[in-house]
Formats: structure tokens, C-alpha cells, sequence
């Protein structure tokens, strides 16, 4: 908070506090003292008016009573009707009622009754003869003067209240009659009206004994009498029977008595809170009410805390402005020198506050202008070592953050390696499980020879442990070598050591219980960046057993072509003679069988062959003798040897032989000769009659190209991968030629793998096939082999 | 004995030697010859064969098979034959079966007139070709 603001609210806060305090007793007070002077005001006025009225009624009656005394009246009552005297009596009778009532105002009609209660004489006349004996004012008006409460009269169609007294015999005292005079009520309400002490609210009014108006009420006129009852504290306690018993004792004069004060704060007939007070009027049990208005009487006091208000205001502002004003004053130079703090605290230390005068915040002021000169001054020296300070942190700070480079990309290396590393011992593991388990035999040697690692295929092949050959010569006679002439092993170490190259080939070794095996080795050296070896790794593999089934399956070829032919070849011979008529003749029927026979029989030579090449090229042991051929001669004669199924068949052949190619071809006649055989005789086979065969030739980059085409049957789309199958034959083949082994193609393919060439082909079923042979330009490989196929 | 003087009487018959131990295609060779007009010695183990060279002087030519009656082969035939001045020219035509390359090729070096397989080829056309190497070197 604001010193200003604080100065103000002190100041605000006690002088409200003052008002409030003085204004309130002021208010309890002045209120108090109103109440009370009203409350006496109140007393007096009601007594003074029940006084009055009490004398007022007592005069009344008075009067009454000395009429009641009067000698005409007595006299008149005592004469007899029928007496003479009556008439003129009653006349003047009548005469003395009317006079009076003209000489006391108050009397509205007068009349008098006989002793049995009719009116025998009136100031109205009319009323003569009406019988009163139960009236109350006849009963009550018997033995002495009465005051008949309020009635309205029949007659007179009007309020009243009638006052009787007796009319006696002066001598005997015995009743003659009774004076009844009704008497106007107006003049009541003139003894009653509102004191001018009562204000504009206060009031004076009469109730009977069953609490009735008898008088107007101020607010609600005449209508009330008679009509409403009064039911309040005041008229409650107006008709308490110690009220009546006191009242009655007293004399008129006496009424007034500083006992009786008023009561304050009831609420009256209408609701109102008023101070009121009330005076039992024994002569008629009557009750005189006498209220003002409280709001009337408080007024003053509303009013006195109106002006109590708006003068506090006017002193609010007033002493507002005023200690604004002062807390002004005080405060600033205050503000200036906080301001000027500001300014000095943003970073100007040029500024000065600089104010005038010589109270604490000017010398305040003063200290501070002066500290600023000090640390201006200090901060400039500090400036500059910290600038000196900063370039030397930053320049630290600078190698620091080069350096945490270094350091991290080194950790990335070291973490990159580690993850290499970690790679490759799980990779070398790999490869040591796959190395130890391997079938083969494997050794690693040293650049000398020596065995450094042998793995259980060296156990299980050679027959020696592990640790027995570690650190010997590998494939000495100590261990599983030294078997072959010397001229070997020197080739093999020439080789690996001095060219540095690999070397393959079979090898015979030495088991370690002596029996010889024989291995097809592999020795690679290792060399290092410099080309120097490292080491040796040599894998070999037993080949014993595949060679021992080598040779039974190449004496079970040889024989099964001698045993499988020795029976063919007698049934061909027999035939033969048979059909040259070298034993006679042949009947015609007897020579077709016999030609169907040697046919048959031809065709199983032709199996046999063919199933003897089919082992052979299987065995791998077939030769390929290369010779310079011509291909085209070559491909003539086999057309010529066919020509006599083409012409059967009324079919055409197309040749087509490329110019450029070469007169010589390095190939094997017999071979190639085969693979012409079976392409040609196929396309004829499959082709039906007039169909068309075309054979091309050409050379084509580095290769020399065959192409068979025929218009047959085709190849069914689902069987053309398995056609170069051994044995394999088509379903729509099968269904019209019997004579097909299933070789052929088997045994081209084979022959085109082993020279490097290629088969391939394109058939659509019913359409034709066309066959197409790659065979390299350089010219066949020579193949040494055990058998040729023929 | 008694083919030595027939052939004699005969001057136009050629004698062969026959040496294959499969009767039915010895008979069939036997009678096809005959047939062809040849006098024919025929023989079924290298042994017997060798008595009748030694025997009979004027063997004009050998039909020989390779696999025989007894420990000894073809090869074994020739050798013997062909370390004899007096038969060294006896022309020596192989029919065998036994076709393998290798053996081929000795019965060639050591030389045999030619190699013939008996399934492949008929009798006609073998004895043809004896009949013009025969005849041939008459002229």
C-alpha cells in the first residue's frame, strides 16, 4: 500500500469513527429525550381533556338534576289525568321542556315520564303516551341521575346519550316520574378535538365500555362509532378493574397524577407504532384515549441525522482533499526518489535526483546520488575484469566444447567398434561351430606347414586326435600323408607357396590304422596386405566310397551292355537270316512277323544304348573327343539318314544355313551327331504329314546357333518344364507314338551342360515347337572320360 | 584235319576262325558264313583258338569276341596272335559288345582290323566287309 493511501485511510478511518460514535449517542439521546418530553406532552393532554370532559358530563347532568327538582314537573305528575288542571299543567309543562332546552344548548329533546315509564310530556309532542319503562334510561334514572350511553335514536336519526334523574315528592321522596333529556354528542367531540400539541398525527377519541368508538377517529371518520371496537394495550389496560376502582375514588380535580405516564411504542388501531396514554372516566365507564404518531415524534431526530450525515460528508471530502493534500506533500520527494532509483536501477547511473531542501528524504536523496557516482566508478573497474575474465571463460569454454566433440565422436567410434566387434565374435563364433562341425576335413597351418587348427573331420577322416596333429606337418608321414611319389607334394607346395594360388585335386592319404583313403584337397593360402602368406587352409574330402561306387557302376554298365546285348544281338542275327530267305523262303505272312520282330528287337538295341549313354553322361565318365567337323555335312547325313521318314510322311524340310559359318568346328562328331538325331527325328515324329521342318544354322557373337522348328503337336503348356526329364514323355506323345524312350532330350540337355551350351525351346500345343541349341563358337572342350557314347 | 584238305580242294573258300563262346550267335555267325561261302574253324576260349591256328596254317581271317570261355579274353587272343610272325597279318575283325572306349582303342593299337558292335550292326554287312578286305588283298 501507498504511503499516500496509508495516511489517508488512518486519517479517514479515525475521524469516521468519531462521527459514527458521536452521532450515535447524539441519536440515543436526542430520541430518548423526545420520547419522554412527548410521552408527558401525551399525559397532560389526556388529562387535561378527561378532566374537562368529566366536569363537562357532571355539569350536564347537574342540570338534569335541578330540572328533575323542578316544582312544575313534581306537581304536574302528581295531578290525575282526568283532572281539570291537568291540561293546562301539561301545558305548562311543556312550555318549561321547551324553554329549557332553549336555554341549555347542549339538550337535543327533553321529556318526562310517569312513574311507570310513558311519556307524558314532551317538547315534542308527538312522542306523548310512548311507553319507557323498559328503557335504560327509565330504569337506571329511578333513584338518581343516569347517563344513558350512546344510542342511536329513532327519532331523531341520530347518535346520542340521554341523561334521566327522578322526579320525587319532596315530602315523601317517593317517585313521581322521571326528566330524560337526550343530549347532542357534538359537544363531546368539541371537548375531545385534537390539541394542537398533538401534531398531525396525534389524536383524542372515546370508547365506550365494550371498547366502541364513540367519537370520530381521525383517520377513519365517523362511521367507526358504534361500529368498531378499539382492542389495543391502551384501551386493555383502560378498563383493568384496579384502573376503574382508583379512577372512581378520584374527584375531577384530582385526575392529573405523575403515575400515570404514557405508554410508548404500542401499536394502535390501525398498526402504527405510537405513544399514547388513556383516562378511565368513571361517570360513564367511558375511556378517553389520548396517541401520537411516533414517526411524528421522532422526526426531529430523522431529520437532526440527515443533516448529521450530510454534514459528515462535506467533513469527509473536505478532510479528504486536505490530508491528500498533506500526504502529497510528504510523500513526494519520496516518489521522486523512487523513481530515480528506477531509472539508476535500469542501468543509468548518469542520473542524478538531486532534490532541493534539507529534510531527511533531500539528504536521502543526496546519500543516494552520491553511492550511484561510487558504483558507477567501482562497476566500471569491475566491467572490466569481468570483461577480461569473460573473453578468457569463452575462449576456455570454446577448447572445452571442442574437446567434448572429440571425446564424443570418439566414444560413437568406440561404441560403433564395439558393435563390429560384438558382430563379428558372434559371426566368428558362427563360423567356428560351422568349421568344427563341418563333414570335411579342415586344418589351418602356419606359412611353414605346421598345424595350428584341425577340426573333428580331421578325427573322424584321418583317424588322429586333435591335439596328436597340432603343431605337425600337415600331410606327412607322420600323420595322414606321404603316400603319393615326392613330385606331388613338391607340385602341391610350389603351388600354394611360391604362386601363391589355390590348389585342387584328389590326393591318396593314409588313415591313422593304416587303410589308404583318397581325398579331393583344396589348399588356399591366406595372404596379408602384403601379399605375404599367413597362413594355409586345406579342405579335403574323403572321396573313397563315391569312388568305389564309381567303378561298381561302371562295371555294371559294361556288363550290362555285354549281358543285354548278347541276347539282341542273336535275336537281330537270327532274324536277319531268317528274312535274307538263308533258310528258305518265307511265306509272306511269316516274313511281316518276322520283320516286325527284328524291328522290335531294334528298338531295344536302341533303348539299350541309349540307357548305357544315359549312365555314362550320369557317371560323368563319358570322353569328348573334338575333332575339326563340318556342322553342316554333319546335320546333311542325318538328314539323309531320316530322309526315308520324311518322305513317308510327305514332309517338308526347310534348311537354312548361315554363310558366315565356319567350315570347321571343333566338336565331337558322335555327339553332336546325337544331338542332331534326336532334335530332327522328334520334329519328324511329332509332325503330322505334310507338316513342315525347318533347320537353321548361324553363328551368332560367340556362339553358334541351331534352330529346329517343327509344325506337330507341341508340347502341353503344364508339362514344359519337365520335358528335358529323364524318361519323361508327354501326355499328347505318349497317346500316338509308342516307340519314344523318353531319353532323347535328357541326353542332349546333358551333353549341352557338359560342353557349355544351351538347350532351349518354345511350343505351343498343336502349333509346333521350336528348339534352339547354343553351343560356344570356340569349339567343344576336351573331356577325358572312361567310355564314349554311342 | 579233315577242313585243312577240304580247303585245299576248295580254292575259292576263305578260311575264318571264329572265337565266340555264345553258342546260339557262334552258330548264327557259323551258318551266315557258310552261307556266304566261307570255311569256317570255330572256337570258344582263347586256348582252343590258339590250337586251331597252330593247327590249321591257312587261317585267312579271325572273327574274335571279346569276353570268352576262361580267364582269358579277346585282348589276350590278340597279343598271342599278333606275336607270331606267321598269323601277324591274319586280319582280326572284333564283334563284341563290350564297347567301352579304352578297350577300343587297345584292340585298335594293338591291331585288330576293325571294331564292330554286335547289336549295332547286322551280319551281312560285317561279313561283307571281311569279304572285301579279303578279297581285296587277293588282288
Amino acid at each position: 500500500m501507498k504511503i499516500r493511501t496509508k495516511i489517508n485511510l488512518t486519517f479517514l478511518t479515525i475521524f469516521t469513527f468519531i462521527f459514527l460514535v458521536v452521532g450515535f449517542i447524539l441519536g440515543i439521546n436526542s430520541s430518548r429525550t423526545l420520547r419522554q418530553e412527548t410521552s408527558q406532552a401525551v399525559v397532560n393532554i389526556n388529562n387535561a381533556h378527561a378532566e374537562h370532559l368529566r366536569t363537562y358530563l357532571n355539569s350536564e347532568k347537574e342540570v338534569i338534576s335541578i330540572l328533575g327538582a323542578s316544582t312544575v314537573f313534581r306537581d304536574f305528575l302528581k295531578l290525575s289525568k282526568n283532572s281539570d288542571q291537568y291540561q293546562s299543567e301539561k301545558m305548562r309543562v311543556e312550555k318549561r321542556l321547551v324553554r329549557s332546552i332553549g336555554s341549555v344548548p347542549q339538550i337535543q329533546e327533553l321529556f318526562i315520564l310517569d312513574k311507570n315509564g310513558i311519556i307524558v310530556a314532551s317538547n315534542d309532542t308527538a312522542t306523548e303516551g310512548i311507553d319507557k319503562s323498559t328503557d335504560d334510561y327509565f330504569i337506571n334514572g329511578k333513584e338518581e341521575v343516569h347517563i344513558k350511553d350512546f344510542y342511536f335514536s329513532e327519532i331523531t336519526k341520530d347518535y346520542a346519550y340521554a341523561i334521566s334523574a327522578p322526579i320525587k315528592d319532596d315530602s315523601t321522596q317517593k317517585l313521581l316520574g322521571i326528566v330524560v333529556a337526550r343530549m347532542y354528542t357534538k359537544n363531546l367531540n368539541a371537548i375531545i378535538e385534537s390539541d394542537v400539541a398533538l401534531g398531525s398525527t396525534g389524536e383524542n377519541f372515546i370508547i365506550n365500555s365494550e371498547k366502541y368508538f364513540l367519537t370520530p377517529s381521525k383517520y377513519l371518520g365517523a362511521d367507526v362509532i358504534l361500529k368498531q371496537k378499539v382492542e389495543t394495550q391502551n384501551t386493555a389496560d383502560c378498563f383493568a378493574p384496579e384502573e376503574i376502582a382508583e379512577m372512581k375514588e378520584k374527584a375531577v380535580n384530582e385526575y392529573a397524577h405523575a403515575s400515570h405516564a404514557a405508554f410508548t411504542s404500542y401499536v394502535d388501531y390501525r398498526g402504527k407504532k405510537i405513544i399514547g396514554t388513556h383516562a378511565y372516566i368513571p361517570e360513564v365507564s367511558w375511556c378517553l384515549i389520548t396517541k401520537i404518531d411516533e414517526a411524528e415524534i421522532l422526526a426531529p431526530v430523522y431529520n437532526l441525522l440527515w443533516i448529521y450525515i450530510f454534514s459528515f460528508l462535506t467533513a469527509l471530502i473536505l478532510f479528504f482533499v486536505l490530508s491528500n493534500f498533506l500526504a502529497q506533500r510528504i510523500v513526494n520527494p519520496i516518489y521522486q526518489l523512487r523513481d530515480g532509483m528506477k531509472i539508476v536501477e535500469s542501468g543509468n547511473l548518469d542520473y542524478k535526483i538531486g532534490i532541493a531542501g534539507t529534510d531527511e528524504v533531500s539528504q536521502l536523496a543526496k546519500s543516494f546520488d552520491s553511492l550511484v557516482v561510487a558504483v558507477k566508478k567501482s562497476r566500471a573497474e569491475v566491467d572490466k575484469k569481468v570483461k577480461a575474465q569473460t573473453q578468457e571463460i569463452a575462449g576456455k569454454a570454446a577448447e572445452m566444447s571442442d574437446q567434448q566433440k572429440a571425446i564424443l565422436n570418439i566414444l560413437e567410434d568406440v561404441e560403433e567398434e564395439k558393435e563390429k566387434t560384438t558382430i563379428l565374435a558372434k559371426d566368428l563364433e558362427k563360423f567356428k561351430l560351422a568349421v568344427d562341425n563341418a563333414s570335411d576335413h579342415i586344418v589351418i597351418t602356419d606359412p611353414d606347414g605346421l598345424i595350428l587348427y584341425a577340426n573333428r573331420g580331421v578325427e573322424r577322416i584321418t583317424g588322429f586326435s586333435i591335439k596328436e596333429v597340432l603343431g605337425q606337418k600337415a600331410g606327412n608321414k607322420q600323420n595322414w600323408g606321404g603316400q603319393m611319389a615326392q613330385g606331388v607334394y613338391q607340385k602341391l607346395w610350389q603351388t600354394i607357396k611360391k604362386d601363391k594360388k589355390n590348389f585342387i585335386g584328389e590326393l591318396n592319404n593314409r588313415h591313422k590304422n593304416g587303410e589308404p583313403y583318397e581325398v579331393i584337397a583344396s589348399i588356399s593360402p591366406v595372404l596379408n596386405a602384403a601379399g605375404q602368406v599367413i597362413f594355409f587352409v586345406s579342405l579335403e574330402r574323403d572321396i573313397s566310397k563315391e569312388k568305389q561306387i564309381d567303378k561298381a557302376k561302371t562295371e555294371f554298365v559294361s556288363l550290362a551292355s555285354h549281358q543285354l546285348r548278347t541276347p539282341l544281338s542273336a535275336i537281330n542275327w537270327y532274324a536277319e537270316m531268317l528274312l535274307a530267305g538263308d533258310v528258305g523262303k518265307l511265306k509272306p505272312q511269316q516274313q511281316q512277323y518276322l520283320e516286325e520282330i527284328y524291328r522290335g528287337n531294334q528298338r531295344m538295341v536302341d533303348l539299350v544304348n541309349a540307357l548305357l549313354n544315359v549312365s555314362r553322361l550320369e557317371l560323368g565318365t563319358f570322353t569328348i573327343e573334338p575333332s575339326e567337323i563340318n556342322i553342316v555335312t554333319l546335320a546333311e547325313s542325318v538328314l539323309n539318314e531320316l530322309v526315308v521318314q520324311i518322305r513317308d510322311k510327305k514332309q517338308r524340310v526347310e534348311k537354312k544355313y548361315d554363310k558366315k559359318l565356319p567350315v570347321k568346328y571343333s566338336a565331337d562328331e558322335k555327339l553332336l551327331r546325337i544331338v542332331f538325331q534326336n532334335l530332327l527325328s522328334n520334329a519328324i515324329k511329332y509332325t503330322p504329314a505334310q507338316g513342315k521342318i525347318s533347320l537353321s544354322i548361324w553363328p551368332e557373337k560367340d556362339k553358334i546357333k541351331i534352330e529346329v522348328k517343327d509344325t506337330g503337336m507341341g508340347i502341353p503348356k503344364n508339362q514344359q518344364a519337365k520335358i528335358f526329364e529323364k524318361l519323361f514323355r508327354a501326355d499328347n506323345v505318349r497317346a500316338t507314338d509308342t516307340e519314344g524312350t523318353g531319353l532323347g532330350l535328357y541326353i542332349v540337355k546333358a551333353l549341352m551342360d557338359a560342353i557349355k551350351g544351351k538347350i532351349n525351346f518354345q511350343s505351343v500345343e498343336n502349333k509346333g515347337t521350336t528348339f534352339w541349341i547354343e553351343m560356344p563358337a570356340t569349339g567343344w572342350q576336351k573331356k577325358q572320360g572312361t567310355k564314349t557314347i554311342s | 584235319m579233315l577242313n585243312k584238305k577240304i580247303g585245299k580242294e576248295k580254292l575259292h573258300k576263305h578260311i575264318i576262325l571264329v572265337v565266340e563262346d555264345e553258342r546260339p550267335l557262334q552258330e548264327a555267325i557259323k551258318a551266315k558264313l557258310i552261307k556266304e561261302g566261307f570255311e569256317v574253324v570255330t572256337a570258344r576260349a582263347v586256348r582252343e583258338a590258339y590250337n586251331f591256328l597252330k593247327d590249321i596254317k591257312n587261317v585267312e581271317a579271325i572273327w574274335l569276341d571279346h569276353y570268352l570261355l576262361g580267364q582269358e579274353n579277346g585282348l589276350d587272343f590278340v597279343v598271342a596272335v599278333k606275336e607270331n610272325n606267321q598269323w601277324i597279318k591274319i586280319p582280326i575283325f572284333v564283334v563284341s559288345n563290350t564297347a567301352s572306349p579304352d578297350k577300343v582303342q587297345t584292340y585298335l593299337r594293338l591291331g585288330v582290323h576293325k571294331y564292330y558292335t554286335k547289336a549295332d550292326n547286322r551280319l551281312d554287312q560285317i561279313i561283307k566287309d571281311i569279304k572285301k578286305f579279303l578279297n581285296k588283298g587277293e588282288e
